[in-house]
């Protein structure tokens, strides 16, 4: 069966498609710092002797793990951003939606690298006298941390590649224009094969950068 | 002489399972107290809440005049002072064996780098262990990183030592280079708690023994006593299987 290409219609977008990666790597950027911090609070307060902070994570984690993030990214929008900012904003949005939900799994990644680490490691460091801060920070952080990379390359693949349901909310990234070429060309491949390329770009760069940083940490 | 480690009605348990019944020890100063019986008999648990690394359900553990249990106490100075050994070495893998003497003396100790570096340096050369120096825990053997375990716990300059089964993970022909330095301990007259199986050491170093069995001490006594004319049905019943 015989096809015609017509690079013509990528050639056209390819404007907006950069435009919209630029927009796709800022908010992924923004929403990963937003997860990675908030996450870091989240993941030790599971973690906490006391009870109703462990709880109030616990429920964090499961709401936000439970839930599809298209949900997320919807109610956000919708719910969430105009009672505060007075109007809708989807960038305000996709960077909070994404990195609320990356944060929730930020949190679980702190949380098992933490608990991996041998309860024998801390048992040495407290006999050596050494107090909880000294031992965390000397002992279990640097070994929990070079455990945590994988853990979280894995997670920011997956953010940068879920950061195209943002485009339900017309956040004009990647997704949101090979959307429009589809619309006015009423052609499939093209714009779809355009953004499936520009996201495996992204991607995989990302990978071998977090690979290049893990092998760096060891 | 005031005794360094007194432990008073200790009682301990994990969930419904008592490991530790009205436990009195006392040790004294310069005193090799060597802790034998079968395995759950609780003997590792009450070398560890010696250090609190257990924190026991009764009781009072006094060590150099200081109640473990007391509100006040810093539980992280007390155990600057007791030095412990584990079955599984514990060190720290991040870290070169270096690395791993050096850094609770100075961020314990509040030594200078250069000190804590001599007192290391001095220390694995005592073991045997100069040339480790720059090593990473994961390239020694057993028994190698059994004995900078043991430079480690030393370089606090600790006044009592704890060895909770320190050759159990061993290979036979490792357990005798770690048993050396322990006896070299002894000879210069550490304080020194010795959970083990080793029936050899335990008579030839040991100035007292312990017998447990099913959380209580059943019997002890100087080596030649114990092993010799044990005095219950019990610690001839265990001996016989193990000597």
């Amino acid at each position: 069966m015989y096809y015609a290409f017509r690079f013509d219609i990528i050639e056209d977008y390819l404007p907006l498609l950069l435009k919209g990666t630029l927009l796709t790597i800022g908010i992924s950027l923004a929403a990963i710092a937003i997860g990675v911090v908030l996450g870091l609070f989240i993941g030790f307060g599971k973690m906490a002797r006391f009870w109703p902070l462990r709880w109030l994570m616990s429920g964090y984690i499961n709401v936000f793990r439970g839930t599809p993030l298209i949900l997320q990214v919807l109610i956000i929008h919708f719910g969430v951003i105009p009672p505060i900012l007075g109007t809708t904003n989807g960038i305000v949005a996709a960077i909070l939606a994404l990195g609320l939900n990356c944060a929730a799994y930020s949190a679980e990644i702190y949380r098992a690298g933490i608990e991996s680490i041998d309860a024998g490691q801390r048992e040495a460091a407290y006999s050596l006298g050494m107090t909880h801060a000294q031992t965390l920070r000397h002992i279990i952080v640097p070994q929990a941390v070079r455990r945590m990379i994988p853990a979280f390359g894995n997670e920011f693949i997956v953010l940068v590649k879920d950061s195209s349901f943002v485009a339900w909310i017309a956040v004009p990234e990647i997704m949101y224009w090979a959307n429009a070429a589809k619309g006015q060309y009423y052609k499939v491949w093209e714009p779809y094969l355009a953004a499936g390329v520009i996201y495996f770009v992204l991607t995989y760069t990302l990978s071998k950068l977090l690979l290049w940083f893990e092998r760096r940490v060891k | 002489m005031e005794p360094i480690i007194r432990m008073r009605g200790v009682a301990k348990s994990f969930g419904k399972n008592k490991v530790l019944h009205d436990i009195n020890l006392e040790v004294a100063p310069r005193e090799v107290v060597v802790v034998i019986g079968p395995s759950g008999s609780g003997k590792s648990t009450m070398l560890r809440c010696i250090n609190l690394l257990e924190r026991p359900d009764e009781g009072e553990v006094v060590i150099d005049g200081h109640s473990l249990m007391a509100k006040g106490t810093n539980i992280a100075d007390i155990r600057t002072e007791a030095g412990m050994v584990f079955q599984r070495f514990n060190l720290f893998p991040h870290m070169k064996v270096m690395d791993n003497l050096t850094l609770a003396q100075v961020q314990v100790r509040g030594r200078k780098s250069e000190e804590a570096k001599e007192r290391a340096m001095s220390l694995l050369r005592k073991v045997g262990l100069e040339d480790k120096a720059d090593a990473y825990p994961d390239s020694l053997s057993g028994g190698q990183a059994q004995r900078v375990a043991i430079a480690r716990a030393l370089a606090m300059d600790p006044k009592i030592m704890l060895f909770d089964e320190p050759t159990s993970a061993l290979d036979p022909e490792m357990v005798g280079e770690v048993l050396a330095v322990m006896k070299e301990l002894a000879a210069e007259g550490m304080t020194m708690v010795v959970v083990t199986h080793e029936m050899g050491f335990a008579r030839e170093v040991g100035d007292r023994i312990l017998f447990m069995e099913s959380g209580t001490i059943v019997e002890e006594g100087p080596p030649e006593q114990l092993f010799e004319r044990p005095r219950t049905e019990r610690t001839r019943l265990f001996l016989s299987k193990v000597l």
